[in-house]
């Protein structure tokens, strides 16, 4: 169909610009906002705690690598190991322990969201699938108190308290916004994509591996990516249920958390926050083209 | 019709299989642990008593209390000021999502800053804003007019505005996210025909993004209602416990009251808690149903 | 998607690399001797630190090195584990903590002892706490060295489950560095002195006690007289007051309740925490601006009462003075920092101790007792730009004693509000090994005997939270701050807001001490009264009025306890 006239059509395309500008500028003033306050806290991680006292937005004078420099000498954290023995953790660790458990939990969290949603999505003629979608909608509405003493005596009682692949299980749970996401992706795939499989002979469980679950995948590793930066950057959990394994956002707080005002100076805690923030934003600026938005690979072409 | 039964029967087997480890997961860790928490909406607890049955006399008094207090009045206010503002996000969301898919000026750059302060811990990123609405602000306000401000988020005045603003600047990530990743899987064959009919961008967006994109609309709103009295809107990370009265919002209240009370004060939060959960979870089905019974579809 | 995969595993793997570069963790603890009976202490390592711990834990293993803790084995002597750690060791953490932690004996902070029993995961300590402390030279027991209002709150059917540690006041601090350089001090003739001058040149005011030759002389004894002061102190070119700004709910908020605890004295104050006994200052309404007052017997069921207490109008009162300034000469009697969020309480320590050196020094501080222990780093930097004469020991700070509301007080006990709920526990973990726990007894009674808490005092310049006394000459090793603090200890009226009524532990997060100060005034709810009363010029009757509370909603709030 053509437009019935070219001049409505001009006026059009004018407001069409017009909107295209404001949402440029808009885009633009964001962006603005969010590095200013970045480039300043950048900057302020290279200031002594007593040029910061006087001299909150100025440049650095001088420049100092002191925080850095104490940092790497001073950035460790105390804590029993499993056998009960005192140990000093040092930042090459922490960065081990980071990994360990902000990958296993990410993988854990979003394989079991994934796989519920799946089942759910996939079988909505079994009952039990609108009991579990109303499960997740109930839990995410309902507020829970006090439930940390027991959520720790359940952890001792199984015994995954203190141990890596403790917190992992625990965090293996469908529950949160991550299921209706994976639920929304599934239930839009058509199900005759899997009936030339099923003529075939192929069982339910080929099926779901080599034809829907590629066909996620983007959604998969898009959630996996999310959960690893919150799991990268969560100290309150690990200090709970594995103080062994003190990660480096564990590493961050108790560094700022001492008495000890030399330490304790923003510029420090900055500096400690820009440590941790430096590997996951070298691997987010590695990723996001390929993460965001470009799904020929992975999403429902054809 | 005997095969088809006994399909069916292999599918539920291969169903149980695949839920089996999840919901012992929930058996244990949700329902195991929070199973008391929610009982004690019905209890009350006293050390020297231990725990007592009291039916429905938490949740009497905590309608009362609603209706008494005024700093509960405005947590109700406030829960729904942020909703309003985490709608206000979803559009945004959605038009940003589409100005980066339609690769307008830019839209590598706008799609990183997006989605950076959801790489940024939240711990920076408070400390980072912080700085900048208290220090910063009144400075340049100062530089301008002359006058001597107090800083946006201590003034209880601009403080709740200002928490307002920041929920709305950190909260695109996820959205984007989803939306350029949903949009992107749009058939480009759709696309064209619909541009060789000269459709001009709006409606494109009406008649071919927006429903393709549907279901995964949905689910943030869902997921916004969901959250409508468990959103502390920050105000723990900014405040910890010792935030101004009028900005609390009921989440924030529940949480920090948790937080700072001991086994005979959670009955009371308990109940608040399935209180509104009880008034939150229709709205939250309904809208689901209406936004799919009547959201524009593919077809 | 795969070369992504790819891409993925080896940064993975290179930062797991980098990682086992550093590959396991330098053990530190203290290697176990076989030949010694081990002992594990675990400390909160907050504002109090560490170090007098381990000067105590050497002096126990030197006292008893030849003693064998053990029979049956051929151990002699005990080897003393010290853990500090600012996580695991406080409140609600220590109570998650206990089951799966080897310490026996913990010294904490924030330790709500109901929660504690509640959990099951404390040791009884109740035969530590009756023996008599012949061993360390003593007659009577730890028991006599606990004060009236601890023992009814502490003791549950005759037993003790804890041994309460340290004791902490918040109030006013004063640079008295700052009152000698610019001549804060009242004299007795109610001039300000001269700077520079001594009390021997100058006879100074007898000071909100109303004696003379005591620590509180030449400080303001009234309102009136501090205000005054506060104006001197703005004239001089100094900014009277600071506090935090990040934490000012709670810092205002406890200062508050400190003013109200002094107007009302123990005796009124008490009713607060027992829900019993009578009261003369309940507040029926103001007549021309003065308040009308009525005499009510204090229970369960008329507690709320209290919110109408006289103590809770002059503490308001005095903020709105505070808050209002001077306007007729513009003086601001605060920095602006502390209403800002940015402002921590330790920026606000150091500014407090580096102000004196730079343009505009501060003169007062809304801090507790331990912020010149925590300041400790801010004092070393000012030494670096300042010399020795800027060290914590060569700098004066003081406690000020709150004036008083009106005239007729003068003479009145300062009273002050312990409430750090620090005690030393023991670790069920214990149960059933008897040589063991005799031992942790041993150890408890050791650091509570009068020798060991005059060295506690003398390291962390904190006293106790039990009954003993210093010798002048003990004394001396104090800083001038901490012997203040010291004298406040012995010479003020202090309160223990607690007490074993049911209604009072079931609710201290809204009925105890230190908590919220809310009020609601034209509809709109305020729990920071400074801030109500410097953003929207709520005045202290407007606050005092919509922080009274009902019969109906008291009841609807508590009757499950009455």
């Amino acid at each position: 169909m053509k437009h019935p006239s070219a001049t409505k059509g001009s006026v059009k395309n004018t407001s069409a610009t017009v909107f295209k500008w404001l949402i440029f500028g808009l885009l633009i003033l964001y962006t603005v906002s969010l590095f200013i306050p970045i480039g300043w806290g950048l900057l302020t991680s290279f200031k002594s705690a007593d040029d910061f006292r006087l001299n909150v937005f100025g440049f650095p004078k001088p420049f100092t690598f002191e925080n850095y420099a104490s940092a790497f000498d001073r950035f460790a954290v105390v804590t029993h190991d499993l056998a009960g023995d005192l140990v000093r953790v040092r930042l090459p660790m922490m960065t081990l322990y980071s990994i360990l458990y902000a990958a296993g939990c990410a993988f854990f969290a979003t394989t079991t969201a994934f796989v519920t949603a799946y089942a759910t999505a996939k079988f909505p003629q079994f009952k039990l699938s609108k009991v579990i979608y109303t499960i997740v909608v109930v839990t995410m509405v309902l507020p829970i108190v006090g439930n940390l003493p027991a959520e720790i005596n359940m952890a001792q009682t199984l015994g995954f308290y203190k141990h890596m692949w403790g917190i992992w299980l625990m965090k293996a749970n469908f529950l949160g916004m991550y299921f209706l996401v994976f639920h929304a992706a599934f239930s839009k795939l058509p199900a005759d994509f899997a009936e030339a499989a099923y003529l075939d002979g192929a069982s339910e469980f080929t099926v779901m591996l080599r034809i829907y679950f590629p066909l996620a995948l983007y959604p998969y590793l898009t959630v996996f990516l999310l959960n690893f930066i919150n799991f990268w950057n969560d100290y309150q959990v690990p200090l709970v249920y594995i103080p062994n394994y003190p990660t480096l956002a564990q590493g961050v707080f108790t560094f700022s958390n001492t008495s000890d005002t030399l330490y304790s100076s923003v510029p420090m805690k900055i500096m400690g926050c820009v440590i941790c923030l430096l590997p996951i934003l070298v691997l987010f600026l590695a990723f996001h083209k390929r993460l965001i938005g470009n799904l020929s690979m992975g999403g429902l072409k054809e | 019709m005997k095969r088809t039964g006994q399909r069916r029967r292999r599918q539920y087997l291969f169903f149980l299989a695949l839920l089996a480890l999840p919901l012992l997961q929930f058996a244990v860790f949700y329902v195991g642990v929070n199973l008391n928490s929610v009982l004690l909406t019905f209890r009350n607890y006293s050390y020297d008593d231990g725990y007592t049955w009291v039916g429905f006399d938490n949740i009497r008094r905590v309608l009362i209390s609603l209706g008494d207090s005024a700093a509960m009045r405005y947590a109700i206010r406030n829960s729904l000021l942020s909703y309003g503002v985490s709608i206000l996000g979803t559009a945004l969301a959605l038009v940003f999502s589409y100005f980066i898919y339609k690769k307008m000026p830019l839209a590598g750059l706008f799609r990183v800053t997006l989605f950076l302060p959801s790489v940024l811990s939240a711990v920076v990123m408070v400390l980072l804003f912080k700085y900048f609405a208290e220090n910063a602000i009144p400075a340049i306000v100062e530089a301008v007019s002359g006058q001597t401000i107090t800083g946006l988020l201590s003034n209880s005045k601009s403080a709740l505005p200002t928490l307002l603003f920041y929920y709305l600047w950190v909260g695109f990530g996820p959205q984007i996210l989803m939306y350029t990743g949903a949009m992107a899987s749009i058939p480009e064959s759709a696309v064209e025909s619909a541009q060789l009919d000269g459709i001009t961008p709006l409606k494109e967006f009406w008649y071919i993004t927006l429903p393709l994109i549907w279901p995964t609309f949905v689910t943030f709103v869902i997921v916004g209602l969901a959250g409508l009295f468990t959103n502390q809107l920050n105000l723990y990370s900014f405040y910890g416990g010792g935030a101004d009265a009028s900005t609390w919002t009921i989440g924030y209240y529940i949480y920090k009251s948790a937080t700072q009370g001991k086994l005979p004060e959670y009955p009371e939060l308990a109940s608040l808690g399935v209180l509104l959960t009880m008034v939150t979870l229709p709205i939250t089905f309904g809208a689901k149903y209406l936004l799919e019974r009547f959201g524009p579809s593919t077809d | 998607m795969k070369k992504q995969a790819t891409l993925l595993g080896i940064v993975l793997s290179v930062l797991l690399c980098f990682s086992f570069v550093g590959c396991t963790n330098e053990k530190i603890g203290e290697e176990e001797d076989p030949t010694k009976t081990q002992l594990y202490i675990g400390n909160y390592d907050g504002g109090i630190g560490t170090t007098w711990l381990y000067e105590a834990a050497d002096r126990f293993e030197e006292k008893y090195k030849d003693v064998c803790f053990e029979p049956g084995t051929d151990k002699k002597g005990v080897q003393v584990h010290v853990d500090p750690d600012k996580n695991v060791y406080h409140g609600y953490n220590l109570i998650n903590n206990l089951s799966s932690i080897d310490q026996q004996i913990i010294f904490t902070e924030r330790a709500y002892y109901d929660e504690y029993l509640a959990s099951g995961k404390i040791l009884e300590v109740t035969d530590a706490v009756k023996k008599p402390l012949t061993e360390f030279g003593e007659t009577g027991t730890i028991e006599d060295k606990i004060p009236a209002d601890q023992k009814a709150y502490l003791q549950r059917d005759g037993k003790y489950y804890v041994v309460p540690f340290c004791k902490t006041f918040a109030g006013i601090q004063y640079n008295v560095d700052l009152w000698d350089q610019n001549g804060y001090w009242i004299l007795s003739d109610g001039e300000f002195s001269t700077p520079g001058s001594t009390p021997a040149e100058e006879p100074r005011s007898n000071g909100p006690d109303g004696k003379a030759g005591t620590y509180d002389d030449g400080l303001p004894a009234t309102y009136d007289e501090f205000f005054k002061l506060c104006d001197y102190i703005c004239e001089t070119g100094c900014v009277p007051f600071a506090w935090t700004g990040q934490y000012i709910q709670q810092y205002t908020g406890y200062f508050n309740w400190s003013l109200y605890a002094d107007f009302e004295g123990a005796e009124n104050m008490r009713p607060n925490f027992t829900f019993a006994g009578e009261v003369d200052d309940i507040v029926t309404g103001f007549e021309g601006g003065v308040p009308t007052l009525e005499t009510a017997a204090i229970t369960p069921e008329t507690g709320y009462k209290l919110h109408s207490q006289l103590g809770r109008y002059y503490a308001l009162s005095f903020v709105e003075r505070l808050m209002q300034g001077n306007p007729a000469k513009k003086f601001q009697y605060y920095t602006n920092k502390s209403m800002g969020q940015t402002y921590s309480h330790t920026a606000a320590q150091e500014d407090f101790v580096k102000s004196f050196y730079e343009a505009k020094p501060i003169a007062m501080l809304i801090e507790g007792t331990w912020w010149e222990n925590e300041a400790d780093s801010a004092f070393a930097s000012a030494v670096k730009t300042n010399g020795e004469s800027a060290s914590r020991q060569n700098r004066k700070f003081g406690m000020m004693p709150l004036p008083k509301a009106t005239e007729d007080k003068v003479g009145e006990p300062f009273t002050v509000a312990e409430q750090y709920d620090s005690y030393i526990v023991l670790n069920a973990n214990l149960k059933g090994k008897q040589d063991l726990i005799d031992l942790a007894y041993l150890f408890v009674e050791f650091v509570c005997s009068d020798a060991e808490m005059v060295k506690f005092t003398q390291s962390t310049g904190l006293p106790r939270a039990l009954d003993y006394t210093m010798s002048e000459e003990e004394l001396s090793a104090l800083t001038y701050y901490e012997r203040q603090v010291w004298d406040i200890n012995t010479g003020a009226e202090i309160i223990y807001p607690y007490s074993a009524a049911n209604i009072y532990r079931n609710n201290t997060r809204s009925l105890g001490f230190g908590y919220d100060w809310e009020a609601t005034v034209s509809g709109r709810p305020y729990n920071t009264p400074c801030k109500a009363m410097a953003e929207d010029r709520i005045t202290a009757q407007q606050y005092f009025l919509g922080h009274a509370i009902t019969e109906s909603a008291w009841r609807n709030l508590y009757s499950a306890d009455f």
